[in-house]
């Protein structure tokens, strides 16, 4: 679980960030401006600050500059309405870890928040539903203290599963994301596996299926 | 390469076509008039030339030969030369050996000099009188040479001045519509970002209805925008929504959004384009709270006052402010966020807007009702 700063003035995408991330388990620290934002990092260890660009005390740019001293040590990923290639170039030069551009899809998002914490090693690793352990750093999945042994398939699945807790994921992307792009094959083999979790783990109410869509675990 | 980059290009390639072609085509029909004259001139001479021969009988001619080739010599200092024959008999010859020609009216190239060759050949009697007349081109061509140099450098200065006028006038009209562009961004990820949020599941009651109403909220922001963009579209004095806007409540929620903001209510209502009116009140304030610590909103019935104690603006700023310009990154602070969006709000209402930077007095932006 990583503590996230949110630096956006407008409140209600601010307010959608923080529900996003605090679905999958992580906190999300509201700050309007850039002198908030400040605030908030003198008082609170922050894993990682997700900043928009346009704030109306100051520019993202000029706030990413005066925490490149203090605060080098937060990888700070820009939210930003700019797409410009200019402006990109200028936030990652500026030391942002990754540009996202508005309108952006949920999903995307935290997927980028899960890479950006895996390079600076502030990704949880390892997960606990009831009796079973999940060790990602490992590839171990342990269920009542004994090793389940799974297939590449379905360990790729769960992982899926767990990075995403709490989101309800549709086969399509459950294919995407657990098979590859590259993978010509049928809703099914998602069900296929998803029963053989469920069984091997016991995760039958964990897993919970979104009806004429996909999966969802609940943590 | 952005749109507008790309058909700016395109037309400023269509308009160098047009002015070469254009210049291209004058210096052609000036050059073609310029040799008929030449040649009407030259055919002057020679026919008086020959004239002179035809009424001179042979044993005049031998007898005149030395006058006849003084004349020739005379001729050759002005860059003619000239051939007088009669039957076998030669009077006068200035020609260099190898000098020929044929036809009638010709141009020939004799040793890299263009000369104008007119022969003409009579029947007199019982003589063959025949005139060779050759004028050298030099005068002709020197001229026209320099005459298109000059259509090329002034072509080339017209087209550079017209290009930058086109440059600056597309991208002032690309650059509201840009930002408008970027303002749709924050409320369509509102709309999305809920609806995700929605379909995550595993929302209480209460989460779904708040997830609905922030996308109805952000729907009616994105009606807004497109409102503006669709008057801005159009922007015609009278085509705009006139009603009667309470400055109150106006300034309540800009204060909502700004707490930092001093807002002075000195008129109970103005009479405008709410979203409008909104739309500039909010660039203008937020243009002033990235400039300075300080700011202050004051409506009265003159007009709208946005004042900040940022860093005094040089002169050349607030010309470009009050011309409606976007200022760059680094040049007065931020983006100059909506500057040109605020100029055209103002004129679409008949107001004038008027930006005012001096030294420990701050800069304030002045938006008169009745300009």
């Amino acid at each position: 679980m990583a503590d996230i700063l949110i630096v956006e003035d407008d409140k209600r995408i601010n307010e959608l960030i923080r529900r996003t991330l605090s679905m999958t388990g992580h906190q999300g620290f509201p700050a309007f401006s850039g002198r908030e934002a400040l605030f908030v990092l003198e008082g609170k260890r922050i894993d990682l600050i997700l900043l928009d660009i346009g704030l109306p005390d100051m520019d993202g740019f000029g706030l990413m500059k005066r925490l490149a001293g203090e605060y080098a040590d937060i990888p700070v990923i820009c939210v930003t309405a700019r797409d410009e290639v200019p402006d990109r170039v200028k936030g990652l030069k500026g030391g942002a870890e990754d540009y996202i551009v508005k309108p952006f899809a949920v999903e995307e998002l935290l997927a980028r928040i899960q890479v950006v914490l895996r390079r600076f090693h502030k990704e949880q690793n390892v997960f606990y539903i009831r009796d079973v352990e999940v060790d990602l750093s490992g590839a171990v999945v342990k269920r009542g203290g004994r090793t389940v042994e799974l297939t590449n398939r379905e360990y790729e699945l769960l992982k899926v599963l767990l990075l995403n807790r709490n989101i309800a994921l549709s086969r399509e992307r459950l294919l995407e994301l657990a098979w590859g792009m590259d993978f010509y094959g049928d809703d099914r083999t998602v069900d296929v596996h998803i029963r053989r979790l469920r069984q091997k783990l016991g995760l039958e109410k964990d897993i919970r299926t979104i009806f004429k869509y996909g999966y969802r675990l609940e943590v | 390469m952005q749109l507008w980059k790309k058909n700016f290009l395109a037309v400023y390639l269509l308009l160098l076509l047009v002015i070469y072609g254009g210049l291209l085509l004058l210096d052609a029909y000036i050059s073609k008039n310029e040799m008929e004259l030449w040649v009407e001139r030259a055919r002057n001479s020679e026919k008086s030339i020959c004239d002179l021969a035809e009424g001179l009988k042979e044993e005049e001619i031998s007898r005149i030969s030395m006058g006849m080739n003084r004349m020739a010599e005379r001729f050759l200092t002005q860059g003619v030369r000239i051939r007088i024959r009669m039957n076998t008999y030669i009077a006068a010859d200035s020609f260099q050996k190898g000098d020929r020609a044929d036809g009638p009216v010709e141009i020939q190239n004799w040793k890299g000099i263009d000369y104008l060759v007119i022969r003409e050949e009579r029947n007199v009697e019982d003589a063959v009188i025949e005139v060779m007349y050759a004028e050298n081109l030099e005068g002709l061509s020197q001229p026209q040479a320099r005459r298109m140099w000059i259509f090329c450098g002034g072509g080339f200065l017209f087209a550079a001045v017209l290009g930058l006028f086109l440059y600056y006038t597309m991208r002032r009209i690309n650059r509201p519509v840009n930002q408008i562009a970027h303002e749709l961004r924050t409320p369509l990820t509102g709309i999305r970002g809920y609806a995700e949020y929605m379909m995550m599941g595993g929302l209480t009651e209460e989460d779904q209805f708040y997830a609905a109403q922030q996308i109805v909220e952000s729907a009616r922001s994105l009606e807004d925008i497109t409102e503006k963009l669709l008057i801005m579209g159009n922007v015609r004095k009278g085509s705009i929504r006139m009603e009667r806007i309470r400055v109150g409540k106006v300034l309540g929620e800009l204060k909502e959004k700004y707490p930092g903001v001093e807002t002075v209510c000195q008129a109970e209502a103005v009479d405008g384009d709410a979203t409008l009116v909104r739309c500039l009140l909010e660039n203008l304030t937020a243009n002033a709270v990235n400039a300075g610590q300080q700011v202050r909103v004051t409506v009265d019935e003159v007009g709208i006052k946005v004042w900040n104690d940022g860093e005094t603006l040089d002169a050349g700023t607030v010309r470009a402010l009050n011309r409606g310009q976007e200022l760059q990154n680094g040049r007065g602070g931020r983006h100059g966020y909506g500057i040109s969006v605020c100029q055209e709000i103002a004129k679409v209402h008949g107001w004038r807007l008027v930006y005012r930077s001096v030294k420990e007095e701050g800069t304030t932006v002045v938006c008169q009702f009745g300009s």
